[in-house]
């Protein structure tokens, strides 16, 4: 009979045990990361587009429970101004006024249950836009919320 | 007799597991953070009327995002030849537990010269509110800029 309670009260120690571990390891903590520093990833910091030109934006996307999305922004720098994300600035052109700049915002949802994501995406840079210093955004959500940003400076001519 | 001895001793012992594991009280959740802002262009602090005015700010959930807001408003001390004022608010963050706000947007043609309160507020989903108030000069002349 003993035995029996000694065998209970040990379960009963071990349930407890294991019931009070911390969930924390569960919690999502950390920002995914954008990859672009491998040999295929485009376009690189102070890349040349040409207009009418189409290209693929290649990069590798990882996070470490579950990736969401990722959005693309192209914007014209001709006034110079600055991100406080990851822009580096090349060779500039003269600031100037912008007459038809080109202007891309558009987001895009990651398979679900994904951790590990190669986007090749082709972006075609119309024949009408104004040439200059352009932002290229690369914005990365996982499931959780968190974002990294990876700006590019490139030109198009 | 003795069977219920080891019963009740068996509940004792066990029992502080059990109430370990009841949670704490959730303390406040934190304010949402802000850093890095940016008024105009390298961060002049300085609009101009009827031109495009460069923001940018990182913020930093306390849970989650739930609304951006810069508001213009014209300081009790100053003096003005005009009442004017202006507000924006995104929530395209909603959501999101870290972000980048980078915004460009005309200042107005009717936006009244002067020294104004720009106030950055950012709401977070966990009702935790945070308000920097940074100072903006709105002018006609663009060369202060360039």
């Amino acid at each position: 009979m003993m035995n029996q309670y000694y065998r209970l009260a040990m379960l009963l120690l071990v349930v407890g045990f294991t019931s009070c571990q911390s969930k924390e390891d569960e919690i999502d903590t950390q920002p995914p990361v954008i990859d672009m520093a491998f040999a295929d990833a485009f376009p690189q910091q102070c890349e040349v587009l040409q207009r009418g030109e189409t290209y693929s934006i290649v990069a590798l996307f990882t996070d470490n429970f579950r990736l969401g999305s990722y959005s693309l922004d192209i914007h014209h720098n001709f006034d110079h101004h600055t991100h406080s994300t990851d822009v580096i600035e090349c060779e500039r052109q003269p600031s100037k006024i912008p007459v038809n700049p080109w202007l891309i915002i558009e987001g895009h949802e990651i398979p679900s249950g994904q951790r590990h994501y190669q986007v090749s995406l082709p972006l075609s840079v119309p024949t009408d836009v104004d040439t200059g210093d352009y932002h290229l955004m690369v914005k990365l959500t996982d499931k959780e919320g968190w974002q990294t940003i990876k700006g590019i400076s490139i030109s198009i001519r | 007799m003795k069977r219920t001895f080891i019963r009740c001793l068996l509940f004792v012992l066990t029992l502080p597991f059990y109430s370990a594991c009841s949670e704490d009280p959730m303390p406040e959740p934190p304010a949402p953070m802000v850093n890095n802002i940016e008024l105009g262009l390298r961060d002049s602090g300085i609009a101009v009327i009827g031109q495009d005015f460069h923001f940018n700010a990182d913020v930093i959930a306390g849970d989650k995002i739930d609304t951006v807001e810069i508001i213009i408003r014209q300081k009790g001390a100053e003096n003005y030849t005009a009442d004017w004022s202006m507000s924006l608010i995104w929530d395209q963050y909603r959501g999101l537990k870290n972000t980048n706000i980078h915004k460009h947007f005309d200042i107005p043609e009717d936006a009244v010269e002067g020294i104004y309160d720009l106030v950055v507020l950012v709401k977070d989903q966990n009702g935790g509110i945070t308000e920097i108030v940074r100072t903006l000069s709105i002018d006609q002349d663009e060369t202060l800029i360039n």
